[in-house]
């Protein structure tokens, strides 16, 4: 750890016990390592983290026990009558009054960074009521003399915060809501931002972190970008080959291959997705989302449900089949200098129509004997039959690859590190790939088309066109950066 | 320094560079993504002048990786297997060019070396040579590895595999590895340059032959050929020398004065007696036949090496990088690293009251006793409705007035105990409020309690309404790690 320089902003985060102090700050500097717990006393001592861009300290955060005994040590301060200029030094003698003793020992603690120049961030928890009590924690806090400000931290209730607001504002210059649970970037940034305001001195710091920050979440969308990216051509060249000894084994065989490279697509998807819960510094210590996955459940990449909500809606892919058939049909016509008066067209259209439909109902690869193989001259072979799965033939299937992605990738963000569990997905609003626009989507399915080609050695360019298209798709989906 | 290191100081990409390049980025594939950022954020951080592009930096990058790494890497390995791989194609050639060329100019004086035979073998065969190796160069850009087709190329692949191993050639070699798209145009200058030396070789041998001993030239063809018509042939031939080398462009004379008859052993216009005029007008052809060799063997093959090696530097310089293990680099190594970095937490996440005896619940108390009730921390209750409660469940009466503690006022607590002093063992009710969770506070004023005297003082703690259960849960633990067997946890 560097050392701490009087020019870095601190900031000790103070607080009634168990009201979410080191869940503000995990949360705030995404780091998995702050311990958190519902038991009351988890941080014992203070714990200073010093929040780094490129090895120089930015600013620090210290983690300090909560207040326990705040009544009785006002009650001490405030035996003594002093004036406002020494009430700082009357807090110092309190500190310095127990030294050595069992007595105040949270209060002491951490009051000690308070007094040593640290800035005062006060949690308090707004889904619990408001009580006069917490009036004593405040008074000693705003004795020390130290800029300070509230958070109310909160995730569900609305119902106590005015008066919560109502109090604070009497103590603090600013006042903030804050759900340490579903904290984004965006969030953080704001907090950060207010920070700034209650030291002008530390307006640079604090913006250099806010500009380090921006630039860390637009390489995070990047990297989301890439492992979607390499998922999805993974996924479209996975390919199954098994050797077979007679043809009575193929009706037992036939399915297991099938089984096999579906289990395989759900792992490659599964792995990407704990790729992307990585890029926002999650541990996932033994975590693995989608675990036992049951075939039609609707977690299931293969389920139903899960390609009626995700992928592409029927209108959107009827759509692209349809105008992809005519517009194959309207190259012959243009080609007989529309003298088959768009025939082609039509008979395109119609031709892709009856695609679309067909791609509606599938979902699972199949099969197929490639006894062709087996009697080749170059490919000598002791069984009598091969047979092949994949790649997977689906139009839509990237799609729902794509779409449960960003769905991860929406979850993911919204999965603050005070959090054990990954959040629900949501189950409302818009389908996900209606963002993208017609044209991307016409882009997306000739890049798959490419890759499924040439699922034996993808060249370089479809791998980079897919990987700006997602990009795109990506920073859309995430709503910018400002 | 060698040029290589020199290369990737500079921020230019080289083969070795490339290599290594494809082969750390195989590498990183299975690291921890922090781990990766780390160090490349250190890398660039390490620059004295941030390199302008992609490529530079992917190049500054491969060569601190290097330093980190002082054992000879795989990529320098190639490239010197390639370098070696040249000097053995260019001396091959040379000596297949010597070779060549002295059974070509092979004179024994029986018979004149045919002239239509060495230009077929320096010109025709090796233009026409030239054109399958353009046109297989050309299909390459659409077919990456095509050129590996090649048996020289082939044979230098295995060379190189050799030098680096299997599992590292395998990695770079792939197909649509970044590599190979700068293959194509380093196996293209390998074969140009054994062109260039077979040439060479070829050229020397005639120069040699020329001056140390006597040549004789002539044309024999099966074909109905005039002289005349050769002589155009010739003369389109030395089209790009006639202007400043006329003597180098066979004249109509000469050329009806060597067409020959291996039947007849004799030249067709040779006059009888006329031998040694024969041999001068023979020895003519050489500075026509040397020039077709410098023109149409020797240049063409020059200006292709040069051409491969300048475009495998310009394939080098604008390498795309744009895959997307190629890309993450870059981002990497171009944006900062935001991290935390603390000591250790020293905190205690161990669940309360664990291997403790379970609180039991508050037991009536029955005879109308009288309770003192104290709220905690200004737990909020109706005041009525809990005198009701306590009468109902624990057949008690509760003590006017309700006491505060852990309040906002500490006096208040004061006088609390100072009223559970005066009652004696009197039973004491807690109400607190469960989404406050229990701290040294409450354990002091516990404690307090006890020091009053009267340790068998019934004293239970009501939750109020609300909370959920891990919050009762925290209250269960806490009271039963003070392991007070005059306490209970029931609700208000």
């Amino acid at each position: 750890m560097n050392e701490s320089n009087a020019e870095v902003p601190r900031f000790a985060v103070v607080g009634r016990v168990n009201k979410g102090k080191s869940s503000v700050i995990a949360s705030l500097i995404e780091n998995d390592a702050v311990k958190i717990s519902p038991w009351p006393g988890t941080t014992t001592e203070c714990v200073r983290y010093d929040v780094e861009v490129d090895e120089r300290v930015l600013f620090s955060v210290i983690d300090t026990p909560g207040f326990e005994d705040a009544p009785r040590a006002l009650h001490w301060i405030k035996q003594r009558e002093v004036t406002a200029a020494d009430r700082a030094r009357r807090v110092q003698e309190f500190v310095d009054a127990f030294e050595g003793t069992q007595e105040f020992v949270e209060e002491r603690r951490l009051l000690r960074p308070i007094l040593e120049g640290a800035a005062i961030l006060y949690v308090v928890n707004g889904d619990e009521p408001y009580r006069k009590n917490y009036e004593t924690e405040m008074e000693i806090l705003r004795y020390t003399g130290q800029p300070a400000m509230a958070l109310i931290n909160r995730s569900g209730s609305q119902a106590d915060i005015e008066s919560w607001q109502r109090a604070l504002n009497q103590y603090f210059k600013l006042v903030m809501l804050f759900d340490a649970h579903t904290v984004t970037w965006d969030k953080r940034r704001r907090l950060l931002e207010a920070f700034a305001t209650l030291q002008p001195s530390w307006e640079q710091p604090i913006r250099e972190a806010v500009v380090a920050l921006r630039a860390q979440e637009a390489r995070r969308h990047y990297q989301v970008a890439n492992i979607v990216a390499d998922m999805l051509v993974d996924a479209l060249t996975l390919h199954l080959t098994e050797g077979l000894p007679d043809e009575r084994a193929l009706p037992h065989e036939k399915p297991r291959l099938e089984r096999r490279f579906h289990d395989e697509l759900r792992s490659i998807e599964r792995k990407a997705h704990q790729k992307i819960a990585k890029v926002y510094l999650h541990r996932l210590d033994g975590w693995s989302p989608e675990t036992d996955i049951e075939i039609e459940s609707r977690e299931d990449l293969f389920a139903k449900e899960t390609w009626d909500v995700m992928g592409l809606s029927p209108r959107a892919l009827l759509t692209l089949t349809v105008v992809t058939g005519a517009a194959a049909g309207g190259a012959i016509d243009a080609a007989v200098g529309f003298a088959s008066a768009l025939t082609g067209a039509l008979i395109g259209g119609l031709s892709g129509l009856g695609v679309g439909v067909y791609e509606l109902t599938r979902r699972y690869a199949r099969a197929s004997l490639i006894a062709e193989q087996a009697r080749s001259v170059m490919r000598p072979s002791e069984h009598g039959y091969r047979i092949r799965v994949g790649p997977h033939p689906s139009l839509n299937f990237p799609f729902v690859l794509l779409a449960r992605a960003l769905s991860h990738f929406d979850r993911v963000r919204a999965w603050a590190h005070a959090r054990q569990e990954l959040p629900p997905p949501t189950e409302t609003g818009p389908k996900i790939l209606d963002q993208v626009d017609v044209d991307t989507r016409k882009r997306l399915t000739k890049t798959f088309s490419t890759i499924r080609k040439k699922f034996r050695d993808v060249p370089r360019e479809p791998r980079s066109e897919l990987r700006e298209t997602v990009h795109q798709i990506v920073v859309e989906h995430a709503g910018g950066l400002d | 320094m060698t040029v290589s290191e020199r290369d990737a100081e500079q921020g230019r990409f080289g083969l070795a560079e490339l290599i290594d390049f494809e082969l750390q980025l195989a590498s990183d594939q299975g690291r921890p993504y922090q781990e990766l950022l780390e160090r490349d954020r250190q890398i660039a951080l390490r620059w004295p002048a941030q390199p302008k592009t992609p490529q530079q930096m992917a190049a500054h990058w491969v060569a601190a990786l290097r330093r980190d790494d002082a054992a000879s890497t795989a990529g320098e390995k190639v490239a010197r297997a390639h370098g070696l791989a040249n000097l053995l194609v260019f001396i091959s050639f040379l000596l297949i060019g010597v070779g060549v060329a002295l059974a070509v100019l092979q004179f024994t004086g029986d018979h004149p070396i045919n002239v239509l035979v060495v230009l077929g073998v320096f010109v025709v065969l090796q233009l026409i040579n030239l054109l399958v190796t353009l046109a297989a160069f050309a299909w390459s850009r659409f077919s990456p590895g095509f050129l590996r087709q090649f048996p020289l190329v082939a044979v230098v692949q295995r060379l190189i595999a050799r030098v680096v191993g299997p599992e590292h050639a395998s990695r770079f070699l792939a197909r649509r590895s970044i590599y190979g798209g700068v293959e194509r145009w380093i196996w293209f200058r390998t074969m140009q340059l054994g062109a260039f030396a077979f040439n060479i070789g070829a050229i020397v041998t005639f120069v040699g032959a020329v001056s140390f001993t006597d040549l004789a030239f002539a044309w024999s063809t099966t074909l109905q050929v005039e002289a005349q018509g050769l002589q155009r042939f010739c003369a389109a031939l030395a089209l790009p020398w006639r202007a400043w080398w006329p003597e180098a462009v066979p004249s109509l004379e000469l050329i009806e004065a060597t067409q020959y008859f291996r039947l007849d052993a004799a030249y067709v216009d040779a006059p009888p007696g006329m031998r040694a005029r024969d041999a001068a007008a023979a020895g003519g052809w050489w500075p026509f036949l040397l020039m077709c060799l410098l023109v149409y063997g020797l240049l063409p093959r020059l200006l292709l090496v040069l051409w491969a090696g300048w475009g495998a530097m310009r394939s080098l310089l604008r390498l795309p990088l744009d895959t997307p293990e190629e890309a993450e680099v870059i981002a990497r190594l171009s944006t900062p690293w935001v991290h935390s970095v603390h000591g250790d937490d020293p905190g205690n996440v161990a669940p309360l009251g664990r291997g403790r005896a379970p609180l039991p619940r508050p037991a009536p108390l029955g005879d109308d006793q009288e309770v003192i009730v104290v709220r905690w921390r200004d737990a909020e209750i109706d005041p009525d409705r809990l005198v009701e409660r306590v009468r109902r469940r624990l057949g008690a009466v509760v003590e006017k007035p309700i006491g505060e503690a852990g309040g906002r006022d500490h006096p208040e607590e004061q006088a609390v105990l100072a009223r559970l002093e005066a009652g004696g063992q009197q039973p004491m009710l807690v109400v607190v409020e469960p989404w406050n969770a229990p701290d040294r506070a409450f354990e002091r004023f516990v404690r307090n309690v006890r020091k009053l005297g009267h340790f068998k003082r019934k004293i239970y703690v009501l939750l109020t309404e609300g909370g959920n259960e891990q919050q009762h849960a925290v209250w269960a633990g806490y009271l039963a790690e003070l392991a007070d067997p005059y306490i209970a946890l029931g609700e208000a």
